[in-house]
């Protein structure tokens, strides 16, 4: 078919393959990585066209790392200068990965502030190692991703974990993108304020997903959400993080939960705890809406009484660490009245192999996910270590084995 | 025609159970028994001193031995390309004997001396008496891919043979018959050198914790046996210590009168099975991998993007963390050799995904300079699965440096022991001495940040990082998708990302979007690439980008090529490709093959099902894969009831087997699914 009307068009088949149409040669392209188009770029002057073709440099990924930090490799110098000059105003999908050095992290804003003449709709920030935007003068980090939020009136999604951002650059992210604004990530942005994340709230109403740390959740936030011009929520990220041993957290109303669901009924709550055991006192005495749990610290049994009683929705929980007793009636608890459950995943911590057993039989073959480390597992009068592989498994309906580690 | 034997010792250094050893013995006139070394080199290398000490150990035992026999051993300096030629003229060798290495680097070098000795019409003489299995057997059973769960692991290995049985010690009378003169000058030129002689410093060096050699082997065996298994006095020869798993007929009228209980018995053993079942997992899985102990360029190590931190890694190695747990376990490394794989599991969580950020590679350093039992292939395996970068793992949990450390030693006398400085310290804030008020750490006479460092990582804070980090890493890899709990949390995020063109989202589909033909072409391996972008000239005036480095932008927003599991640059490695040694190297083998006749109760120990998680398949068709499976299952329906602990339950044990081909049945479209992809990356 084609390459016979080729040749009956243009004769002989070698001076084809320049002939190849646009369309074509850029579907050819999107399949090649950028070195190989930059080496067919080479070939002929159509095929260099069809490098600069800007379906090609939508998307674009900047890896800033310096050789004394990082064992990956940068994007080179002159690549970023050349986008910046020829192809910044095709950029739509653009994300940085710095390093932990400083100097990546300020390369990354410095380019940031030359994309005045693009609209992107994602951006992300991503540290691969430590939050090394955090080391940027803040000054700079926000004069940078202002630019991109004046010059991007339709900006959809902005992942900007770890970093300096504050109120008023939020500020001018509303005032320019609140249309198109769906998805913002900000975990540990210590510079944000309560009333900058709900100024947000208040005037994106297209805002689908949302990541924040629990000092900034608030319930007049979770009440903006849950207005009736405001789209429903997919998902919502809480990191509960304790800065120093013994601080107090605030509470929500279990009211403006009860608003959250009535809005957004499906949403995804997923909250990350890395606290100290006697912190969580606020926490679990009323019924949240939680469906993805992780405790990344150590968690008392009385804690975990409390997610049996209070979290029906919850359908994923990881308990990294817990004491030295048996966490028997927690779990059968949590597989009670749990009923959405279906992932679990236990690290540090104790079960007799009998409250294991009865658990897995209570949630049953809904339990996709059952990681559960070897040591985890205290064999008692009913069960050893090897009858319990096979009564699980029975329960579960597939093969099953806990997590094991290495005797090296 | 005179038999000149000649048997190299490399590892393998015993006398009991020793085929190559006894193949040099057999019908041989003379021989010799050599350990190459070279002191200039080894005094360069990064090998500890525990390490060196527990080597010339095992020589001087080794020598010892053989001086009862009236031989001696040779330790040959130099290098073995240099040495061999000179010996096999010197010595009129006709046969050279060695154990099988089955690492990638001892088969590369030994596949250029069985070259040297062909040259010199020498015969080689290759037996496998390292693991228990013929590694390539597994490997060939598993579609001829290296199993990469241990589940699937055990599985093969259940169906396998059992390991051959043990050989006899070398007697006198073999020795005998091939007795060798020595010269002389024997100590002048093949004595065991010293420490010093090696470069080594060995003024104020503690005594050894770990004597070198097979007698103390041997006598830690019967100890061992002893303390777990004997219950009265029971006198053994050598000879039936070392058929440990073949025969154990001296515990029959304890079994029979029950003064011995049959589950101590079989559970006692099975913990030391699998301990070896773990190492041969992890030979297992290296042997055909020469890039085995690094992240770039090996195809089943995940890439992680690793901080470099030399400041934070030499204050790991040397114990100087702050965290008591961690600084105890390094001292106690430094100073003996050996740490519990609890202790390693530690202290390998807290340098790469718990707390640090460090690679794997730095801490398997470390551990091949200071741990007596680093195997190559253990300790890049053992490095690899606990910073989650292979073998499927969980990422979720983080071991603690206080909370772990205090489960496993609730009063901190290990701390005390390791770390004097805080001797005085209550149980209570042992673990986590920067917490202890100012007067506690008064009385204990060791002030934090004055007398013991201050905690170089706040681990809540680093550990919530890492976390996420890892998450990065594996929400990308989609044949790892929805096995990592974490990391399966749903989000818009892919909604957000920029749309794939029409083609490619129609060939992955919504949920997969890494499974296009066009991103696993994507993902780059971004070092050879900028390698070649800075060499090259750059013509970017007139539009010509020579040589762009790429990442693997090209379709997602959020991937990245850095952090893309294996890369796309490197060709598939093959057993043939890998080494020269192979093809010489395995003819000797082959004959070396267990010769008990096939049975059809495979194993002692009772072997789970399969893995429930995929392995990385080989490029194979899915026909032939398919094939292989049917071969398995008919296989195992043949030698199954005698292998399953379950025998005796039929109807049980027919339900695991319908569980276990639904498994595999899983496992198959796993398979099928990852295939396209690995192939794609290994291209």
């Amino acid at each position: 078919g084609f390459y016979g009307e080729l040749r009956a068009e243009h004769g002989p088949p070698v001076s084809d393959w320049a002939r190849l149409p646009q369309e074509l040669l850029l579907h050819i392209f999107q399949y090649l990585p950028l070195l190989d188009r930059a080496y067919a770029s080479q070939v002929c002057r159509e095929w260099n066209q069809a490098f600069h073709m800007p379906e090609l440099w939508r998307c674009f990924e900047f890896e800033l790392n310096q050789p004394a930090s990082s064992y990956l490799k940068a994007t080179h110098p002159d690549l970023i200068k050349q986008i910046i000059k020829r192809h910044s105003n095709h950029l739509q999908y653009v994300s940085f990965k710095v390093d932990s050095s400083t100097e990546s992290a300020e390369a990354a804003c410095d380019i940031l502030s030359q994309l005045v003449n693009c609209s992107l709709k994602t951006l992300g920030l991503i540290s691969t190692a430590r939050p090394s935007f955090m080391e940027v003068p803040k000054s700079h980090f926000i004069s940078a991703l202002t630019v991109v939020f004046v010059n991007s009136k339709s900006l959809s999604s902005l992942k900007i974990d770890d970093t300096p951002v504050d109120d008023p650059s939020l500020k001018v992210l509303v005032a320019n993108n609140s249309d198109t604004l769906k998805l913002l990530k900000m975990s540990s942005c210590p510079h944000v304020s309560p009333a900058g994340i709900l100024c947000v709230a208040d005037q994106c109403h297209g805002l689908r997903e949302l990541a924040l740390n629990y000092h900034l959740l608030s319930d007049e936030l979770l009440l903006a959400l849950s207005s009736e011009k405001h789209v429903h929520l997919e998902h919502l990220r809480i990191d509960v993080v304790s800065e120093n041993p013994g601080q107090h957290f605030h509470t929500i109303k279990k009211s403006s939960w009860d608003a959250m669901v009535r809005h957004s009924p499906k949403f995804n709550l997923v909250m990350y705890f890395f606290l100290y055991e006697d912190e969580f006192g606020p926490f679990f005495n009323e019924e949240i809406p939680v469906t993805h749990l992780y405790f990344g610290r150590s968690v008392s049994k009385e804690v975990l009484g409390r997610v049996g009683l209070h979290c029906p929705r919850l359908v994923e929980l990881v308990v990294c660490a817990n004491g030295l007793r048996p966490l028997d009636e927690e779990l059968i608890r949590i597989a009670k009245h749990c009923t959405q459950l279906s992932a679990i995943g236990l690290g540090e911590c104790e079960v007799s192999c009998s409250a294991f057993v009865e658990f897995v039989k209570m949630c049953g073959r809904r339990l996709s996910q059952l990681s559960i480390m070897e040591e985890v597992l205290i064999p008692d009068h009913k069960y050893s270590l090897d009858e319990i592989h096979w009564e699980v498994s029975k329960h579960l309906g597939r093969v099953w084995f806990p997590d094991m580690m290495p005797t090296w | 025609m005179v038999v000149n034997s000649m048997h190299w010792f490399r590892k393998g250094l015993r006398l009991h159970d020793n085929p190559a050893l006894q193949e040099a013995l057999n019908g041989a006139d003379t021989v010799r028994c050599v350990y190459i070394l070279d002191p200039w080199f080894a005094g360069a290398s990064d090998v500890g001193i525990n390490r060196w000490r527990f080597l010339l150990e095992a020589l001087e035992d080794l020598d010892n031995s053989l001086k009862k026999f009236h031989s001696r051993l040779f330790v040959v300096r130099g290098q073995p390309t240099d040495v061999f030629p000179r010996l096999f003229k010197e010595w009129k060798v006709t046969r050279l004997t060695f154990e099988y290495d089955p690492e990638p680097y001892g088969k590369d070098r030994d596949g250029a001396i069985i070259k040297v000795a062909q040259e010199f019409g020498v015969e080689t003489v290759v037996r496998n008496s390292h693991t228990l299995f013929n590694l390539d057997r597994i490997i060939e059973m598993n579609n001829n891919s290296a199993p990469l769960t241990f589940k699937r692991f055990q599985t093969i290995v259940s169906r396998l043979e059992l390991p051959r049985r043990p050989l006899p010690p070398v007697t006198y009378q073999q020795m005998d018959k091939c007795r060798t003169k020595m010269a002389d000058n024997h100590d002048q030129l093949y004595s065991i050198p010293s420490l010093e002689e090696l470069g080594f410093r060995t003024e104020g060096l503690l005594p050894a914790v770990w004597q070198g050699g097979e007698s103390e082997a041997l006598d830690r065996l019967n100890k061992h046996l002893d303390k777990k298994v004997w219950v009265a006095n029971f006198e053994h020869s050598r000879r039936n210590t070392c058929s440990l798993y073949a025969s154990p007929t001296g515990l029959s009228p304890y079994l029979r009168f029950g003064c011995l209980s049959c589950r101590v018995l079989y559970y006692n053993l099975r913990e030391l099975y699998m301990k070896l079942l773990w190492r041969e997992f992890f030979y297992t899985a290296a042997t055909n991998n020469p890039n085995f102990d690094r992240m770039e360029g090996n195809p089943i190590c995940v890439q992680i993007p690793w901080d470099q931190n030399p400041e934070a890694l030499a204050k790991w190695a040397e114990g100087r963390t702050g965290f008591p747990w961690i600084d105890a376990i390094m001292t106690q490394l430094r100073q003996e050799g050996w740490i519990h794989h609890l202790a390693r599991h530690a202290v390998a969580c807290f340098l790469t995904r718990g707390d640090l950020w460090i690679t794997w590679e730095s801490g398997m350093k470390v551990f091949e300079e200071l741990l007596l039992d680093a195997d190559w292939s253990v300790n890049a395996g053992s490095w690899m699965w606990l910073s989650c970068s292979a073998f499927f793992q969980q990422f979720f949990h983080c071991y603690c440096p206080v909370g772990f450390g205090r489960r496993t030693d609730p009063s901190g006398d290990y701390i005390r022991r390791y770390i004097p400085t805080l001797k005085d310290y209550p149980n209570r804030y042992i673990y986590e001495p920067w917490n202890a008020p100012e007067s506690v750490q008064k009385a204990a006479n060791c002030v934090v940040g004055v007398d013991y460092p201050k905690p170089m990582i706040n681990h809540a804070e680093g550990s919530r990082l890492n976390i996420e980090r890892m998450k990065q890493v594996y929400q990308q890899l989609s044949h790892y998708r929805g096995l990592s709990l974490l990391a399966s949390v749903p989000t818009i995020q892919e909604e957000a990302e920029p749309p794939m063109t029409d083609e490619s989202q129609s060939s992955s589909g919504p949920d997969s979007p890494l499974r296009g033909p066009a991103d696993t072409k994507a993902a780059p391996d971004s070092s050879t690439l900028c390698a070649s972008f800075t060499s090259a000239p750059s013509d970017l005036e007139d539009g010509h980008p020579s040589q762009t480095p790429c990442t693997s932008s090209g379709l997602h927003t959020w991937s990245s090529a850095a952090i893309t599991c294996t890369s796309a640059s490197h060709p598939p490695r093959t057993a043939a490709s890998l080494s020269p040694a192979t093809t010489p190297a395995q003819r000797p083998l082959s004959r070396s093959k267990p010769t008990s006749p096939p049975s059809p109760c495979p194993t002692l120990f009772p072997s789970p099902g399969p893995a429930t998680m995929p392995t990385q398949t080989c490029a194979l068709g899915p026909r032939r894969k398919g094939l292989a499976r049917k071969m398995r299952r008919s296989q195992r329906q043949r030698g199954r009831p005698s292998s399953t602990p379950f025998a005796t339950e039929g109807e049980r044990r027919t339900e695991e087997e319908r569980m276990e081909e639904d498994v595999e049945q899983d496992e198959e479209q796993m398979e099928e699914e990852t295939s396209g992809e690995t192939a794609g990356r290994q291209q």
